[in-house]
Order: C-alpha cells, then sequence, then structure tokens
C-alpha cells in the first residue's frame, strides 16, 4: 500500500520526512535514550571481565594476584569506573520501566507502578547483598 | 524467533541489573584497589560451587544476548544502518553465541 | 505531522484494518441489553480507548520515521484497546500482526511517544505489555503444545 515511490492507493504523495543520521542529538530525551541502549556495551565489557576474574581465581592464587594488579592500574579502573555508571544507569532505568511492562492486578485492583518498582529495587538490595557476603566471606 | 530473543534480551536485562552493578563494584574496584581482601582460598570456594557456576553461566549468557540484541537495533535505528541488517544481526548474535561457548567451557569444563 | 493542525494520517489509514480494530464476537448479546461489563472490566482498556488519533506519537517515534513498514503506537495501542476488553475474543487475530517483525518487536521502548500523547494513552506501555503477553504465549505454547489456547 505504502510503496517505496510513497505513492499510497489514494494517489497521494506520502509525507515521509527523511530522518537525519544524528536524530537522536535533536532532543534530550532521544539522547538519554540512545545514552541507555549503549549501556549494553558496558554489560557486554562486564560479563567478558568478570569471566576474566573468575578465571584468575579457579587458577589458583598466582594468577588472581595478578588479575588484581591487572585490575587497579589507573586505566582499568576508569574504565570499569566507567562501566559502572553505565550498568548502574542501565539498572535504575530498567527498573523504573518495569511497571509499564508488567501490570498486576491484585483482587481485583490495580498494583501502583511505584510498588512494582519498589519490588524491582528491593531485590536488587537483596541480591548485591548477598553477592557481597558471599564474596568477602 | 523475535519472542525467544526478546525473552532473552529481558532475562539478560533484569539479571545484568541486578547482579552486575555489585559485581564490577566487588572485582573492578573493591578487590584490585585493596578495599576488601577476602583470601584466594575462599574465593576459590565460592567461585567453583556448582551453584555459583550455573548462575554465573546464565548470567553471562542471558547478559550477553542482552547486549546483542540491543546493540542491534541500536546499529538499524541508532545509526539507521537497515541495509546492513542481516550481516549486522548475525554479527551481534553469533558474538553472544561464541561469548556464551567461552563461558559454558570456562565455568563448566575446564576446572 | 506536516504542520500544526496539519496531519499525515494515510499510512496510519492504510494500516488500521490490519490489527482488527472492532469487537470480535460470535456471541449476540439478547435482545434488548448489550453485552455487560463491571467498572473494573472497563479499566483495563478504558486508557488505550482514549487515542484521539492526532499522531503526535508518530511524529515523536524514532522508529516509525526510520522504519518505514512499522505500525506505530497509536495501532498497537488500539489493538491493546480491543484485546484487554472483556466483551472481545478476537485477540487470535490479532496476534499475527502484532507479532511481525513490524509490529511489537520493531518498538525500542524509546517512550517519546507516551511523552507526546495529550491524551495519556501511554502507547509505549502498551506495546511492552504486548511484548511480554506475546513472549509467555509463545513460551507456553512451546512448552505446553498439548494446551487448548
Amino acid at each position: 500500500m505504502t510503496g517505496p515511490t510513497g505513492y499510497t492507493e489514494f494517489r497521494q504523495r506520502l509525507y515521509r520526512p527523511r530522518v537525519p543520521l544524528l536524530w537522536w542529538l535533536r532532543q534530550r530525551s532521544y539522547l538519554v535514550f540512545v545514552v541507555r541502549e549503549l549501556s549494553s556495551v558496558a554489560v557486554g565489557w562486564s560479563v567478558v571481565f568478570l569471566l576474566l576474574a573468575a578465571r584468575s581465581i579457579m587458577r589458583g592464587p598466582d594468577a588472581y594476584r595478578q588479575f588484581l594488579e591487572w585490575g587497579a592500574r589507573p586505566w582499568m579502573v576508569l574504565i570499569n569506573l566507567i562501566a559502572l555508571a553505565f550498568v548502574v544507569f542501565h539498572a535504575v532505568t530498567w527498573f523504573n520501566l518495569a511497571p509499564r511492562a508488567i501490570v498486576v492486578n491484585l483482587r481485583g485492583r490495580r498494583l501502583p507502578a511505584g510498588v512494582v518498582a519498589g519490588v524491582h529495587f528491593g531485590a536488587w538490595v537483596v541480591a548485591s547483598a548477598i553477592v557481597a557476603w558471599l564474596v568477602v566471606g | 524467533m523475535e519472542p525467544l530473543l526478546w525473552l532473552l534480551f529481558s532475562g539478560g536485562g533484569m539479571a545484568a541489573a541486578l547482579l552486575i552493578p555489585i559485581l564490577l563494584v566487588l572485582f573492578g574496584l573493591a578487590l584490585p584497589l585493596g578495599w576488601l581482601s577476602p583470601d584466594h582460598a575462599h574465593l576459590h570456594a565460592v567461585v567453583t560451587n556448582p551453584l555459583t557456576r550455573l548462575v554465573l553461566l546464565g548470567l553471562s549468557v542471558l547478559a550477553l544476548f542482552h547486549a546483542a540484541h540491543r546493540l542491534r537495533y541500536t546499529i538499524v535505528d541508532g545509526l539507521q544502518l537497515k541495509r546492513l541488517a542481516p550481516a549486522s544481526d548475525a554479527v551481534c548474535y553469533g558474538g553472544a553465541l561464541a561469548g556464551s561457548a567461552v563461558a559454558a567451557y570456562l565455568l563448566v569444563f575446564a576446572y | 505531522m506536516i504542520r500544526d493542525l496539519v496531519v499525515e494520517i494515510t499510512d496510519f489509514m492504510a494500516k488500521l484494518p490490519r490489527i482488527t480494530p472492532w469487537l470480535v464476537n460470535d456471541h449476540e448479546p439478547p435482545p434488548d441489553t448489550e453485552h455487560l461489563q463491571t467498572p473494573l472490566e472497563l479499566g483495563e482498556y478504558k486508557q488505550f480507548s482514549m487515542c484521539i488519533n492526532c499522531m503526535l506519537c508518530y511524529s515523536a517515534c524514532p522508529v516509525y520515521g526510520i522504519e518505514q513498514d512499522f505500525l506505530g503506537p497509536a495501532l498497537i495501542a488500539l489493538a491493546q484497546r480491543y484485546n484487554l476488553d472483556s466483551r472481545d475474543e478476537g485477540a487470535h487475530e490479532r496476534i499475527e500482526v502484532l507479532t511481525a517483525p513490524e509490529g511489537v518487536w520493531a518498538c525500542t521502548f524509546v517512550g517519546e511517544c507516551s511523552r507526546a500523547c495529550p491524551k495519556g494513552v501511554d502507547p509505549a506501555g502498551a506495546i511492552q505489555r504486548a511484548k511480554l503477553a506475546a513472549a509467555t504465549q509463545s513460551l507456553k505454547s512451546f512448552l505446553l503444545p498439548w494446551g487448548t489456547r
């Protein structure tokens, strides 16, 4: 119906403005969206980094010490700080958006969005506490 | 296909959001910078525990597919490179698959 | 939007029939009455019925600008309006269109559509709920193929 020429069966030229390449710079909300999407790079990096950490632990105390030294280098710390910022941004935006997708009715009443989000943030705190307790011992 | 990919993206997003921040704080900052110093024997015991292996594997696979899915759409929409689509999709998910294989090898078979 | 108060709705109108935008119900209500619905049931879809077809969401959506075939926020919200209506039994008719690549999956939850909407329809929310419903239905039919639905 709306073919490549833009003509429809109604025989008028369809108004479809071309989207500029830097469309995401035009509005603050678009930019925030793209930053949110780019947090996926930080997520990918984190998986790689954490697998390297796990590997170093499994290899033995020397390998682990080498990993810690590598991780302590200034540029590594910087990379991980930036990655952490992105990952936290991902988590916060994710939990705040969850109520839009997860709609729960309890006894005929809609569960408020704040409760759904709150449950997620609560789970975040609990999960973090458990992991920290496991690691630090 | 799409529903499955979206479920992986969704699960990955949740897992990554819940677990990666604290793990990155610990292994990216606290431990290398010496703020905390659990001894290696303890860490070894925790990491080699079958449940830990399972959780780490699940986290790795899900988070990788989450990232792949998001990157795929960022390339197609953000950079408007739809003409690359079949290839860029394959690279994204292929990368996630490869990473998952490495994670599985490391966490299940290697040690 | 072309200009203030001048709106291009051709594409919307062309795609509209695809989502079956009417109540699908083979059970005729008894004569002199109508399908009954409680206020609670009304509340399930009421928000999505407030759309005035102003097309502001289509202007705000970057995916719609880039992807020619994307159904778009208002259409998917409208489909949800019927899917969530207790009087409707046509969800299975809409599911194919909604779960096509140019349906809900093209949406990346930018959220600008809901921000732009003057009636508070929240099409972004409608789309995410549709994604979740479609994905869980897919999973269920995969895991339990002998189910009756």
